[in-house]
Parts: structure tokens; C-alpha cells; sequence
């Protein structure tokens, strides 16, 4: 393809996204590649090679748009931005292999730490949050830090070229993941981890909604400023305007959802709906005993991954929100080619006719065994063609 | 003046590292700066690329 084809190919395929997502019919259901450290053991590599090495990330990317016609890919590639994180000191990630990729349960933040975040956060971020991952950064010099810090730029360079030139300017692909999440995310994945978040909910409820409040003001409050301050409707240049997580709510129940996380998560996506805008939310666990609380959101606003609720069921439970999946990975990883391509066609059959369906990977593909590479190829090659 | 900040420990400090990111466009302000290196911080400790 020439660069005009490959633009024009991108375009089509993100509009086939907002079509979707606003329920109306597609030319074509999108296939949205929930791929990824799998392209790293797929290209050869071990995944302690990649994480380590950005050229060996790129090489990687570029292997796999060239091998399987997906429409998008969920991450821009990086995933774990090594290089950067060991500018500071250690990664919270361990045992490294040839396929292994591992964290435990992980927290920069004590509950003694919460009165200074509601306070300041950023100022408790910088000088209790970032030192207790990274003691030994305490002592750098402010030249020292500032050059560590440069090692930012270079992630956004490559992920730019991913982005951009790779997957857009070769491939005419999406690529991206710029996650904008409520606090309650952030503290339940990073700050204090699974289990100080659940003894917290239960010692502490009030002081942990209040520090939740004040990092939705630092991190999620300026991106909904920026939406509002764009022109209404969508940029056809994307396939949705902005991406987001969740994931907290598996500990959560309906009662503690509707209190600590469902205000600021509602609050972010009125924003999309007032401004004629869409969300991707990148959902994991079971999502069907929170639907209550979607049934305020307006239809053709948000798109949903669907993890391990039946998404035939979420389907018939809620009408108004796209919802992404349908490609199970235990048949990605162990049917056969034709296996694979009949549930795609059931799936799009059943859910994607009239919009409101992205096809995708139930799960994130990370390991060899998440799928067979010629089913990913028989699925792209099936969706690419399958005209509505 | 000599340098008061011998380390990054105090957040304050954030000043004085910001005199030190040329490799920034010209014209970056400090609130921008501050922004990046927020966001520095926090892909960090996060471990994931934004």
C-alpha cells in the first residue's frame, strides 16, 4: 500500500470503531487485538529481552501487524517501560523468562500516608509515594534526577513512532494506551495495593474516599477540563476519544462501587456524553453485578470489555453500551482455526449486526498458550472480510 | 547562589531539577514541566507506558 491507501485504510477502520460504539450498523465489525506480550514470544523473543530493550519492542510490533490483519491493538506496544523505571531503581515485576511476567501485590503508600495525599498529593507523591518504591533515588541531585527524568521523552518517542509511524503511517492500524483511571484504580493497583485497599474499605472508608477525591482532582478533573474544552463530537482520527480502566471493582461490593467509585467514574463519562464524545473501557473480572449503575449511561457513549461475564448475557442485561470480546481465549488457545473463525461468526451473527459489538479477545493475550498465532491470523483474516 | 538542594528528597527540590531539563522544547513553563515530571513519577511506579 502506498502512504495515501494506508491513511485511507486507517480512517475506514476507525470509523468502523465509532460506528460501533454509536450503534450504528458497521461496514464491518472491528477486530480489536487484546494481544499482548504474546507478540513478544510470538517474534521469537524471550520477554525479559523485550521489556529491557525498546528497538526489540518495535521489532516486535512491526512483526505482528505484518503477520495478522487486526484493526487495532490495545496497547501501543511498550507495555512495560523498563528502561524508565530502572532510571529510578528496581521494577516491581520479578522472575523474568523466557515467558513469565509477574508482579504480586504492590503499594507505595501507607494508611499513615493519607492525611499528606489529601493534603497535597502530588507533594506526597513526590516525597513519600516515589521514594518508597525508589529509595535509593532519594539521594540523587537535582541533575541527576532531571536526566534520569529525559528517560520519558524517550518513551514517548517510541511510543509515538509505534503509534504513528508503524501502526497508522505502515499498517493503517490503531494502536494506543493512554489510560485515564479514577483514584480509586490508581490506589487499588499501584498506591496501596489489593490488600491495603481492602483493609482500608473496611478501617478506614472515609479517609480512603477523601484521598481518592483529591488524586481524581490531580489526574482525572484536568482531563475532563480538556474534553470540554474541545470541539463537540468526535475526532475521526481516533477510533474512540479517550481509554480507561476497570479493574477495582472486583472488590468492591454494589454498595461500596456506588459510594467510592461510581461518583468520579460517572462524573468522567457525563463528560463524553455531554460532549457528543466516546469512552473504551477496558473492563476486567465480572462486570454484570454493576450494571444497575450503567443503565444511567446514555446509548453510543461508552464501549466495554467483557472479561469473564457471558457476554451474550451482558447483552441481553444492558442495550445501550458497546460492548467488546467474544473471542474466548481458551478456544483461541487450543481450537482449531475453523473453531475460532465459527465463534467470531456467532458472535458478530449475534451481537455485531446493528453495531454495539467490537470483536475481540476475552482476555488479555500475554502467553503462548492465550492463543494459536494461525487461529489470530484465521480470525483477522475472517473479520477483515466479513462484510455486513 | 549555591545550590540548597543537594538531593531530590524534599519536593521543593522540583524547582531546581527543573533548571536542568534542556532536553525540553524552549518555552516549556514550569507548571509543564512539573506536569512531566509528575507524570514521570507516576510511570514509575505504575510500570506501564502511557
Amino acid at each position: 500500500m502506498n502512504k495515501e491507501q494506508t491513511e485511507k485504510l486507517y480512517l475506514e477502520r476507525c470509523k468502523l470503531f465509532r460506528d460501533a460504539i454509536a450503534f450504528k450498523k458497521p461496514a464491518r465489525v472491528p477486530y480489536y487485538a487484546n494481544i499482548w506480550t504474546w507478540r513478544w514470544t510470538d517474534a521469537g523473543y524471550t520477554v525479559s529481552e523485550v521489556c529491557n530493550d525498546y528497538e526489540k519492542v518495535k521489532i516486535a510490533m512491526d512483526l505482528f501487524f505484518s503477520k495478522y490483519k487486526v484493526d487495532a491493538v490495545v496497547d501501543s506496544g511498550v507495555r512495560n517501560p523498563f528502561p524508565l523505571v530502572n532510571t529510578l531503581g528496581d521494577s516491581w515485576y520479578d522472575n523474568l523468562g523466557k515467558e513469565k511476567f509477574n508482579c504480586g501485590d504492590k503499594f507505595c503508600f501507607d494508611v499513615e500516608d493519607y492525611d499528606a495525599m489529601k493534603e497535597n498529593f502530588v507533594k506526597a507523591l513526590w516525597e513519600i509515594g516515589q521514594f518508597k518504591k525508589f529509595p535509593d533515588a532519594k539521594n540523587y541531585t537535582p541533575e541527576q534526577y532531571a536526566k534520569a527524568a529525559k528517560s520519558l521523552q524517550e518513551l514517548f518517542e517510541v511510543r509515538d513512532w509505534l503509534v504513528k509511524d508503524l501502526a497508522r503511517g505502515k499498517y493503517g492500524c490503531f494502536t494506543g494506551w493512554t489510560p485515564n483511571v479514577v483514584g480509586f484504580e490508581l490506589m487499588y493497583n499501584f498506591f496501596r495495593g489489593i490488600k491495603g485497599v481492602s483493609l482500608d474499605l473496611r478501617r478506614n472508608p472515609q479517609k480512603l474516599k477523601e484521598v481518592c477525591l483529591a488524586i481524581d482532582e490531580v489526574v482525572l478533573d484536568p482531563v475532563i477540563q480538556q474534553l470540554r474544552s474541545l470541539p463537540k463530537g468526535y475526532n475521526m482520527e481516533k477510533p474512540y476519544d479517550e481509554f480507561s480502566l476497570m479493574l477495582a471493582h472486583t472488590v468492591l461490593s454494589e454498595k461500596q462501587f456506588g459510594d467510592i467509585y461510581w461518583p468520579a467514574f460517572k462524573k468522567y463519562i457525563d463528560a463524553f456524553a455531554e460532549t457528543g464524545k466516546q469512552l473504551f473501557v477496558f473492563s476486567e473480572g465480572n462486570w454484570i453485578r454493576f450494571a444497575d449503575f450503567f443503565d444511567e449511561v446514555p446509548k453510543g457513549v461508552v464501549a466495554l470489555q467483557v472479561e469473564l461475564d457471558d457476554i451474550y448475557e451482558v447483552r441481553k442485561r444492558n442495550k445501550t453500551i458497546t460492548l467488546c470480546g467474544g473471542l474466548q481465549n481458551s478456544v483461541m488457545g487450543n481450537g482449531t482455526p475453523q473453531e475460532c473463525v465459527e465463534m467470531a461468526k456467532r458472535a458478530i451473527d449475534t451481537l455485531g449486526k446493528d453495531g454495539g459489538f467490537i470483536l475481540s479477545e476475552n482476555k488479555m493475550c500475554s502467553y503462548p498458550a492465550d492463543a494459536k498465532p494461525e487461529n489470530v491470523k484465521a480470525v483477522a483474516e475472517f473479520a477483515s472480510q466479513y462484510w455486513l | 547562589m549555591a545550590n540548597k538542594f543537594k538531593n531530590v528528597a524534599s519536593f521543593d527540590s522540583a524547582s531546581e531539577v527543573m533548571k536542568y531539563m534542556d532536553y525540553l522544547p524552549a518555552g516549556t513553563s514550569d507548571e509543564e514541566k512539573l506536569n512531566y515530571l509528575v507524570k514521570y513519577i507516576l510511570v514509575a511506579i505504575i510500570e506501564f507506558s502511557v
